[in-house]
């Protein structure tokens, strides 16, 4: 099956009603899909979409929920590091990239290992490079779980770790040096695709 | 519930630069250099048919 198989709607309470229990490899997703990602979208904080199959209406084969986000920085430049610290001790250079954010992308466990995953990251890719797009879209953002599948499936489509190491995303998070990182932040730059 | 989303924490400092130059470079030196004009052609086949 590929998405060219599939109609993308919103999965809402209509979908959920409509479509059989959507089942995928793993239980944290099936739980965000079965259960938050409604209050996810009654809140406004994420949309989850689906992929029904055209041949069967109930077979939900993929979901995947994104949010507006940003990455945002604070420096100071080295060059002018030293003489800004000297006269304006408050001054930084600020930065706002912004980007979407992939919470969740499930696949069907009756689907999954055919390749409709990266299909689902190009789709997303290309739906936010749209000349049509109403607003400026620089990065894809991911909250990819902190397991081997899921970050080579990332890597693979082109991602890369917004933080050099565990360590560090641990620190940036503010969780205690011991915590286990369950997800972990990978960002894909849309400025190298031509569209 | 499940694990929540996780925000986008403030790049500060040495992570900032290091992101703010790979932004840079990319756009300098990477900019459109992979060509996406067949999934966006089949991403607009999709958004058509979409019921949103």
């Amino acid at each position: 099956m590929t998405l060219g198989d599939c109609i993308l709607i919103p999965y809402d309470h209509t979908a959920i009603s409509n479509c059989r229990p959507f089942i995928c490899a793993n239980d944290d997703l099936n739980e965000f899909f079965s259960k938050d990602s409604i209050n996810y979208s009654d809140q406004l904080l994420g949309k989850t979409y689906c992929f029904v199959s055209k041949e069967d209406s109930q077979l939900v084969v993929a979901a995947f929920t994104v949010a507006n986000d940003s990455i945002k920085t604070t420096h100071l430049p080295n060059a002018r590091k030293k003489v800004v610290q000297e006269r304006i001790p408050h001054s930084k250079t600020t930065r706002s990239y912004p980007a979407v954010l992939v919470g969740r992308l499930g696949v069907s466990k009756e689907i999954s290992g055919g390749g409709i995953g990266s299909e689902i990251m190009d789709f997303i890719k290309a739906w936010f490079i749209d000349p049509k797009n109403k607003t400026g879209c620089r990065y894809i953002a991911v909250d990819a779980y902190n397991e081997a599948i899921p970050i080579n499936f990332y890597s693979k489509n082109g991602f890369k770790f917004l933080f050099s190491s565990e360590e560090q995303e641990v620190e940036y998070l503010k969780l205690k040096p011991t915590d286990k990182l369950k997800t972990r932040l990978m960002i894909f730059d849309l400025i190298i695709l031509k569209s | 519930m499940a694990i929540a989303i996780k925000s986008i924490p403030v790049l500060k400092d040495k992570v900032a630069a290091a992101f703010i130059a790979d932004a840079d470079f990319n756009y300098t030196k990477k900019k459109a250099s992979v060509d996406f004009s067949k999934q966006v052609a089949k991403a607009g086949k999709i958004l058509a048919q979409a019921k949103l």
